[in-house]
């Protein structure tokens, strides 16, 4: 009797221990488990939150070439990432990794703070990587190469919302040029800027186009020859109302080029607009607005004699850029 | 039967020793892997509130063939990689820019557009004006 009831003592003890090892074995399961993206076990989820923030990718240029696109892309999180499938669309599109131009090896893992080319056989709209750790990232495109022609049109107030060359006036961005400050008189009769830039043309003959009020010269040299040309010689270079002025150059296509723009307006509203066909900036304009305090406004042959600088005699008021 | 007792009593502490091992590792685990995806949505979320903060001025000396890229915003910037456009050239680099301090790299004459890639993932371009 004794003897029994020491063996069911140790039977129970061993279903006990067989159960708590079922538990066990299920709550590992549970824990570990992921069939899918939406990991269902506890350590699948924390890892997979960790994953998802830790793989973390920037698209910071991308192009079409040869029927696909070229997406630069940095991971600017803090883990490294293998791309397991491209998807477009939720469709999978071929892919291949490598580092950036002009070297190009094929690679197959993202470190963290590095760029890398990935070329994927598609447009560049609604692509997404998955990585080996289940992360789905949207490659969304933020940068490309810019392609605006020079053109802006800036007036003071009264010429604001007015349309010349197909633009709108706007505000000058450098404010002191966009308050009608420069009164009738001393000590300052006239106000100016003085803008440079740099810009290739992507035709040999680009149309420049201005309207001015008052005057406005544009000047454009080969970027570094210290050879300044006059678009308009001067002849928009005189007090008067809003006047449009239009010349055709003979420029060498794919060659850098300084253009330095003059305008000056004797007191009361004054505005500057400005196109450039066929033609690309390869810098912001750099510009100086500036005073002028005797009488009337600088010459032309003073603002020929150094296009890029501002008028010798004048003080300058603010500068930026545009 | 002091024998029996004694064996089911052993099964019986192992059996509980395995559980508390157990309960401990997997406590530890969870625990570790929740630091993990705290850790690294902290960096995501200081990554993102720094991308929107950086802030650089690139201009481009044709007659050095330099860029000089000016660090306008409020914290250091590192600078990974320069960009030479159309016909993609890629500079790699690791360069740290102070705030209000500025930095030449030499770059290959010709190109329309230089862009400065920060280890943020922002992109600033000579073409684009300053802030």
């Amino acid at each position: 009797m004794r003897s029994k009831k020491g063996v069911s003592e140790y039977t129970a003890v061993l279903i006990l221990t067989l159960i708590s090892l079922a538990v066990m074995g299920g709550l590992v399961a549970y824990a570990m488990s992921s069939g899918s993206r939406n990991a269902s076990g506890v350590l699948q989820q924390e890892k997979q939150l960790g994953f998802e923030a830790g793989q973390v990718v920037k698209v910071v240029f991308y192009e079409q070439e040869n029927g696909g696109t070229l997406f630069l892309i940095e991971d600017v999180g803090n883990l490294p990432i293998q791309i397991s499938e491209c998807l477009q669309g939720g469709a999978p599109v071929s892919c291949t990794l490598e580092t950036p131009p002009p070297n190009s090896n094929p690679v197959s893992v993202i470190e963290p703070n590095a760029l890398y080319a990935l070329f994927v056989n598609s447009g560049p709209q609604g692509v997404e990587i998955l990585t080996t750790q289940n992360v789905l990232i949207e490659l969304t495109s933020l940068y490309s190469l810019s392609s605006g022609t020079p053109e802006y049109a800036f007036g003071t107030q009264s010429y604001q919302g007015q349309s010349y060359l197909g633009m709108t006036v706007v505000a000058f961005p450098i404010s002191q040029l966009n308050d009608n400050s420069v009164n009738c008189g001393s000590p300052y009769d006239t106000q100016g800027y003085t803008a440079v830039a740099y810009v290739y043309f992507t035709d040999p003959h680009p149309t420049v186009s201005i309207v001015t009020d008052d005057g406005m010269e544009v000047f454009y040299e080969v970027a570094g020859s210290n050879s300044w040309n006059s678009v308009f010689n001067g002849n928009a270079w005189h007090g008067q109302g809003a006047t449009q002025y239009q010349q055709t150059l003979n420029v060498h296509k794919n060659q850098e080029y300084v253009i330095a723009v003059q305008w000056f307006n004797a007191c009361g509203s004054g505005m500057s607009a400005l196109q450039i066909t066929n033609s690309q900036l390869a810098s912001s304009f750099s510009v100086t607005a500036w005073l002028w305090s005797s009488s009337s406004y600088p010459s032309y042959q003073l603002v020929a004699a150094n296009p890029s600088s501002v008028p010798q005699g004048a003080t300058v008021e603010a500068t930026g850029s545009w | 039967m002091r024998a029996k007792k004694a064996q089911a009593a052993a099964v019986a502490a192992i059996a509980l020793f395995l559980i508390f091992l157990f309960f401990l590792s997997a406590f530890t685990s969870i625990n570790n892997m929740r630091l993990f995806a705290v850790k690294e949505e902290n960096y995501e979320a200081q990554v993102l509130a720094m991308q929107k903060e950086e802030s650089l001025c690139v201009a481009y000396l044709p007659q050095s063939s330099q860029l000089v890229i000016t660090n306008t915003g409020a914290n250091p910037s590192t600078i990974v990689a320069v960009l030479e456009l159309p016909n993609l050239r890629v500079i790699s680099m690791k360069v740290t820019v102070q705030p209000g301090y500025s930095q030449q790299v030499p770059v290959d004459p010709g190109y329309t557009e230089y862009a400065a890639v920060t280890s943020l993932g922002n992109s600033f371009a000579n073409t684009t004006t300053c802030s």
